[in-house]
């Protein structure tokens, strides 16, 4: 592609320079003429840009106007707010690929990146898995520009800076790096735009694979960065020296650097009583810790230290287990894995199955296997009370249900002390990893007292008049008041 | 990149928690064999002098901000400063050795109801090995996050034994022999090494104003920690204490919420356990930080598998040999405790001293 002279004096030529890079038959040319008999084309992709628009705002237009070979004149005469004047054939490729079109004008060098993008896309609505009961409900889409339309509207601050980048050699995904500068360090966004500038990745479908990119170590078992598909986290993430990546084609947010106490906060805990959003928090925390470990402790007490279970309850046990085929471990394995079967058959199925399969699921396979002695009331329990723990924190879902499996096995083979010993193993992981110059384990380790404010007990908000210390951030008042 | 400076609150909490959680196993039980009804006594004198050797060191702390080693260099030059880290190295390692085997010995009562074998103990090392090549800022960070576990834990243990025991067992106070007393006195004084532990902290901290005095009460709280331990545990068993090994998961045994058979305060056992593992692999960490300065080269998780192979040996070598441990642990180790963890601060300050002597010559 030739960069320096890429637009021809002729239209024909000009058409069929673009055409020749363009060979997609969903590129569509349309050629038309003014009063005058000047002839323009507008070359467009077929589907994402709005035709509507072309028709009334620059076809009508031109075709009715006298107008002579002046290219000024014809940009004024359209209607739009966004007309750039296109400076090679690059520009017209890429601006067409976008979703605008690109007028020519016959006999003219110059020509027109019009801004007509329409992509489809869905309406702004509640996100499905950061419902609240008080507080904003609007959550991202699949479109930037509404997406950072969302944001704008909630910071109408200059300090709010969005650089625009673009990942995918093939999709040229556009990602918008949003940041409030004084308050953002400025090495959290140079370092993010260094890793995703330094990623070259055919397809980035998904704010998931920018989530890798900016990862410092892609392969751990636990995120590097928080993810969020409501505007309001997203603004108050951007509030407290976070950095925020907002990706075309993606609801989902991501923020950065992140804390595992992120995780445990829900938007709902600063829009109710701080003493509501603390016991909350702290049956987050046991519901998750509980999740993790009980089915793991229950193979333990069974197989190697009956002693921890309260006399009555053992009996109760005693009888459910009596007559069944399979050891603890392997029974609440199985257990286990037909949960996850089942997690996964009812996201992927059809809607009008999943009430067949809650009944296949819950009855046949469940009833019916202990009714037949496979597997023991205790084992379903157990395993039931975790899943649902396990989901009051829905962001740490895919580590914590590792880390439950992980358990089991431990527990299985090594016993208590191996669950002792992975627990340990985890947390000295967790205190040597870092996001951004932040360690996952902040504000607990290394301890910051003042960021406990907000971390696993929830303070009022006269109490958090500083932002997070964790963060590092140089502008350090979030709230001026003189309550206390 | 591994990291090894630490901040003072991490310091604190070291000398603290890590050195109450590896003092909680056997220790209580071997001070009510050697001094009965007073055995919180040795602890406490015990902790005072240990205590005072933190404090001359942190004092050191607060005239440079010179690690011993190099200390030892501008001193000695760089081969007797290597010769010495490696005699630390070495020493730190075998320091694991006693706290290690009464782990094992608490495992296997504790965590199980039969005895398992000794592959069950070995996933220990993966866990050494990794913690043992993350450095002292991660050792410091582990502090902080077994501080809490620490707290609820202990304090739910040691509020159960309370509720349930008999403190007038404790009376009268001071009925032993002096020399039973001060051979209790003699078997903690020659086994722990807060002293040692702070001189390899010294120069990876920046010391300010007032920090000796929080780091000394830390070790000091430590100690009053695992004094209240050993009163409630007499007070809940008297007599029998000598007999009841691993006090730590007894003294709650009596509680009249928890019947024998359903022991649910053994879950506080097992987490508190985690801040017992953080505590032996302390001193495979300053092993491996030794062994890095010994060496002059860069950090490499080698170190740590090094210390870790040796140990490993050693627990294959004193398999079902308990007894023989704890006896070379009071004796051979004692004399090992008495050169690291108390004559080598005092050389530091000679070392100090004779530096600043040079320094006002020249």
């Amino acid at each position: 592609m030739s960069d320096k002279k890429g637009a021809l004096k002729k239209l024909g030529d000009n058409i069929e320079k673009i055409k020749e890079i363009l060979t997609s038959p969903d590129i569509l040319t349309f050629e038309f003429c003014s009063l005058l008999g000047k002839k323009f084309a507008a070359v467009y992709l077929d589907g994402l840009a709005d035709k509507n628009l072309l028709g009334e705002l620059v076809v009508k237009p031109l075709n009715n106007a006298k107008i002579s070979d002046d290219g000024e004149e014809i940009a004024r005469l359209l209607a739009l707010p966004e007309v750039k004047k296109g400076k090679n054939l690059q520009d017209a490729v890429s601006g067409v690929l976008d979703g605008n079109a690109a007028l020519y004008i016959d006999g003219s060098e110059d020509f027109y990146i019009i801004g007509l993008k329409n992509p489809p896309g869905r309406a702004v609505m509640e996100p499905p898995t950061q419902i609240t009961v008080k507080g904003p409900r609007e959550g991202f889409t699949e479109d930037i520009k509404t997406n950072l339309g969302l944001v704008r509207k909630r910071l109408k601050s200059p300090k709010l800076q969005v650089k625009m980048l673009s990942s995918g050699e093939q999709s040229a995904t556009a990602v918008a790096l949003c940041y409030l500068k004084g308050i953002c360090k400025d090495e959290i966004p140079e370092q993010i735009e260094e890793q995703i500038k330094a990623n070259k990745i055919d397809l980035v479908p998904d704010s998931s694979y920018i989530s890798s990119f900016i990862a410092k170590h892609p392969r751990s078992l636990f995120k590097h960065c928080a993810s969020c598909e409501k505007p309001d986290i997203f603004c108050a993430k951007l509030c407290e020296g976070r950095a925020g990546i907002i990706v075309d084609g993606s609801p989902i947010a991501l923020t950065a650097p992140y804390m595992i106490v992120e995780d445990f906060q829900s938007a709902e805990d600063y829009y109710i009583t701080s003493y509501r959003a603390t016991i909350i928090r702290a049956l987050r925390v046991a519901a998750v810790l509980v999740g993790v470990l009980l089915p793991a402790l229950y193979i333990c007490a069974q197989l190697f230290k009956i002693q921890l279970i309260p006399v009555k309850l053992l009996f109760k046990i005693a009888s459910s287990v009596s007559g069944i085929p399979f050891s603890p471990s392997v029974e609440m394995f199985l257990t286990l894995m037909v949960l996850e079967v089942l997690n996964e058959a009812s996201i992927r199925m059809p809607k009008y199955v999943g009430l067949a399969l809650s009944v296949v699921g819950a009855l046949v396979l469940g009833d019916t296997a202990v009714k037949a002695g496979i597997i023991s009331t205790p084992a379903i329990i157990i395993i039931a009370f975790s899943a649902i723990c396990l989901y009051t924190v829905p962001d740490l879902v895919e580590t914590t249900t590792t880390l439950r499996l992980l358990f089991l096995i431990v527990a299985g083979s090594v016993g208590l002390y191996g669950i002792a010993l992975l627990t340990a193993f985890l947390l000295c992981y967790l205190a040597s990893e870092q996001s951004y110059g932040v360690p996952l384990l902040a504000p607990f380790a290394p301890l910051k007292e003042r960021d406990l404010k907000d971390a696993f007990y929830k303070s009022n908000l006269y109490s958090m008049k500083r932002r997070p210390r964790s963060l590092g951030s140089s502008n350090k008042v979030r709230l001026k008041s003189d309550k206390k | 990149m591994i990291k090894n400076n630490l901040s003072v609150r991490q310091i604190c909490i070291i000398m603290c928690v890590f050195n109450a959680a590896i003092k909680l196993m056997l220790y209580p039980t071997t001070m009510a064999a050697a001094c009965g009804n007073s055995l919180w006594l040795p602890v406490i004198a015990d902790t005072a002098v240990q205590t005072a050797f933190v404090w001359a060191v942190c004092m050191l702390c607060s005239k440079t901000d010179k690690t011993f080693f190099r200390l030892l260099q501008d001193a000695f030059g760089s081969v007797v400063a290597r010769i010495i880290y490696a005699a630390f190295a070495l020493y730190f390692a075998l320091s694991a050795v006693v706290p290690m085997t009464e782990q094992q010995a608490m495992v296997h009562e504790v965590f199980y109801d039969t005895i398992p074998s000794l592959l069950v103990f070995l996933p220990f090392f993966f866990f050494a090995i990794y913690a043992g090549s993350k450095g002292l800022t991660n050792a410091g960070r582990t502090a902080e996050v077994c501080l809490p576990i620490f707290v609820v834990t202990a304090a739910t243990l040691v509020i159960m034994g309370m509720l349930e025991c008999e403190f007038s067992a404790l009376l009268p106070f001071v009925t032993q022999p002096p020399a039973q007393l001060f051979g209790g006195c003699a078997r903690g004084f020659f086994r722990f090494n807060e002293g040692a532990l702070m001189l390899m902290f010294m120069g990876n901290f920046k010391y300010k104003r007032g920090d000796a005095l929080k780091i000394s009460l830390s070790c000091a709280l430590g100690g009053l920690i695992v004094a209240l331990v050993c009163a409630v545990f007499y007070a809940v068993y008297s007599d029998l204490a000598v007999v009841q090994y691993f006090a730590i998961t007894k003294i709650s045994i009596f509680f009249s919420a928890i019947s024998l058979i359903g022991r649910t305060d053994l879950l506080a056992v097992y987490a508190l356990d985690i801040a017992m593992l953080f505590a032996i692999v302390l001193n495979i960490q300053m092993a491996a930080y030794c062994l890095y300065k010994a060496t002059g080269r860069q950090w490499h998780p080698a170190f740590s598998l090094a210390v870790n192979a040796v140990l490993i040996a050693l627990t294959f070598i004193f398999n079902n040999k308990f007894a023989l441990v704890q006896n070379l642990g009071t004796s051979v180790m004692g004399w090992a405790g008495l050169v690291f963890a108390y004559a080598m601060p005092a050389l530091a300050w000679i070392v100090y001293a004779a530096g600043g002597k040079r320094r006002e010559k020249n």
